[in-house]
């Protein structure tokens, strides 16, 4: 199978400065560094992490949004970061974005018909009433109705606006949705909404999803493929039934324990990280994880592990475990 | 603006009264020279200097002609001078800061250097410079206000740019493919709204008293037409033989300040609140 998305060794570190007049650079957050990872036509990856753990960067490097300090991605095999501003502008109509707060993804001086007829005048899907009746459609589509367009996002609820959102990044029919944390903000309740309207819109337009997100049980209903992240690099990567059933890297497995289970007689073994996520300035040198790992050896602390094949289609960056 | 605010503004009693008064200075710069049957520049020699009275409601000036219809040519002058000053200042001010809180980085150092350059001349100096290339009349006071008056504007359209560029909406169009125009004029400047409504307001009084300011000085508008200020500079010179020939103009320039300042601060609660 074709990959449609290969990411090689994106990296994106933020300097940070000091001094008015003449900058000096004193470190250096490496929000990103040395993602790799292949999406296939018509699936989903999920994306996992805590928060600051660079998937969010990830994300919005793909599209560019922000520009990545190294590495590769390759679109439908074109390298996205060869492009100039007019091509780049041009292949978004084949990428797009689904964003984390749906309060604050809006426009609020557009009415909802303008915010989702806007991708469609600008690459010139469509003029006039035709694009009005785009709109119409997409909003049913999303489950929203037609009179909706008339409105001012500030009328609609989280779950609605999630909905908006998407109609938005569909009204150009792309092939590649980067959905950014999509129902962080929602309600448990409204979550599942959205997400089944995802995976229904994935099969009636044939969409491949990049699902970033920090909590595992919502990745685990929509992924076809996790890739875990830490502090800026993957440590897992896996099939989803795969890395629930058999996860690898420490990590991984202490994210998995955390899940919390509707039985309040099960017994399970809660793996309890000490700390908090290290800070991405200067980190120490060696596996990012050894700070907080229970199974750190010395070596852990010199050398940074590679992210190695496990078996079919599972990798993982550990110095511990082996195929 | 929105509905809410709106309420909100409706319940501040100074600024509806503010919005009347306005109301009424307008009403009265257009029809007053119509309603008081004199012409602003008909002198009648025989009534000079007269008390305020039933046939001139304000007086007569030393050639005899009608204080009110003055007064209300006079409004006419001041208000369109502030308000277009106010106008085109504020278009500058919202260009110049827009472009230069969104390119961010040191073409935004270099242009806010240049506005500091600009307001730490003081505004005098602006005019004295520009008395020695220009004749007296409405274009110099233009060229003084417009100098002096964008530099505040653009100064507050910067900082909520710079604020608004960093919001999921402003990324979601750069997603969607739209370019720096697009973002800016489309989903950037009109969420500034508010603020720039707010400062636009405030600088209409300024602009409004710095016209007085310049025609008494005699730089503004030339004899025999009236504005605010050179009916004052008139006054000024009687105050002692006929002091309503000063109290007049002057007090119609305190009025038309107080209102504006009214409704702009009860325009920046509503806002505020909203």
């Amino acid at each position: 199978m074709e990959a449609l998305l290969k990411v090689r060794n994106l990296k994106k570190h933020f300097p940070v400065t000091k001094g008015i007049i003449r900058e000096k650079q004193v470190g250096l957050v490496k929000a990103v560094d040395g993602v790799g990872f292949d999406v296939y036509k018509g699936e989903t990856l999920g994306l996992v992490g805590e928060s600051g753990c660079g998937k969010s960067t990830t994300g919005r490097c793909i599209l560019r949004l922000i520009e990545p300090t190294e590495g590769e991605v390759h679109f439908d095999g074109v390298n996205v970061r060869t492009l100039d501003s007019r091509a780049m502008r041009r292949i978004r109509k084949d990428m797009q974005m689904v964003f984390q707060d749906p309060y604050a993804s809006l426009n609020p001086r557009m009415k909802v018909g303008d915010i989702i007829m806007e991708p469609i005048l600008l690459h010139g899907i469509a003029r006039g009433k035709e694009a009005r009746e785009r709109v119409n459609e997409l909003l049913d589509v999303v489950g929203l109705a037609g009179y909706h367009a008339e409105r001012y996002a500030h009328e609609f609820s989280g779950g609605q606006r999630q909905r908006i959102g998407i109609a938005r990044a569909l009204a150009v029919e792309p092939k590649l949705i980067v959905c950014d944390e999509p129902v962080s903000a929602l309600d448990v309740s409204i979550q599942a909404q959205v997400i089944n309207l995802m995976e229904d819109l994935q099969e009636q337009f044939d969409l491949t999803f990049i699902f970033i997100a920090h909590d595992l049980s919502v990745v685990h209903h929509i992924s076809d493929r996790v890739a875990v992240m830490y502090l800026g690099r993957i440590v897992e990567m896996a099939g989803y039934r795969e890395l629930y059933q058999n996860p690898r890297h420490p990590y991984t497995k202490a994210l998995l324990s955390a899940i919390p289970v509707p039985d309040p007689n099960a017994k399970k073994e809660k793996i309890m990280l000490k700390g908090d996520v290290i800070s991405p300035l200067n980190p120490p040198p060696g596996c990012n994880f050894h700070t907080r790992c229970p199974y750190a050896v010395p070596r852990c602390r010199e050398e940074a592990p590679e992210l190695k094949e496990m078996g079919t289609g599972h990798s993982a960056a550990c110095h511990l475990v082996n195929p | 603006m929105n509905y809410a605010a709106w309420n909100v503004l409706k319940r501040n009693k100074p600024a509806v009264l503010g919005m009347i008064v306005i109301g009424l200075l307008v009403i009265m710069a257009l029809a007053g020279p119509v309603v008081s049957g004199y012409s602003y520049v008909e002198q009648d020699l025989e009534n000079t200097n007269l008390g305020p009275g039933r046939d001139h409601w304000f007086g007569t000036d030393s050639l005899g002609r009608d204080l009110f219809t003055r007064v209300c040519f006079g409004a006419r002058i001041s208000l369109a001078v502030g308000i277009l000053a106010c106008i085109v200042s504020g278009l500058l001010g919202i260009a110049f800061g827009g472009y230069s809180g969104y390119a961010g980085g040191r073409t935004d150092d270099i242009m806010m250097r240049i506005v500091d350059v600009f307001s730490a001349v003081p505004f005098i100096l602006y005019v004295i410079l520009l008395m020695v290339v220009m004749e007296p009349g409405l274009i110099t006071v233009f060229a003084a206000l417009g100098i002096t008056g964008w530099m505040n504007m653009a100064r507050i359209v910067r900082a909520q740019v710079l604020s608004l560029k960093e919001r999921e909406y402003v990324l979601a169009a750069k997603s969607i493919g739209a370019g720096t125009g697009q973002v800016l004029f489309r989903h950037i400047i009109p969420n500034t709204a508010g603020p720039v409504m707010v400062t636009m307001i405030f600088g209409i009084p300024e602009a409004i008293f710095a016209e007085a300011f310049l025609s008494f000085l005699g730089l503004g508008v030339s004899i025999p037409k009236a504005s605010w200020g050179v009916l004052v500079s008139e006054g000024i010179g009687t105050i002692g033989l006929y002091p309503w020939q000063l109290f007049f103009p002057a007090l119609f320039i305190s009025i038309t300040i107080m209102a504006f300042y009214f409704w702009g601060n009860g325009l920046r609660d509503a806002l505020d609140r909203c």
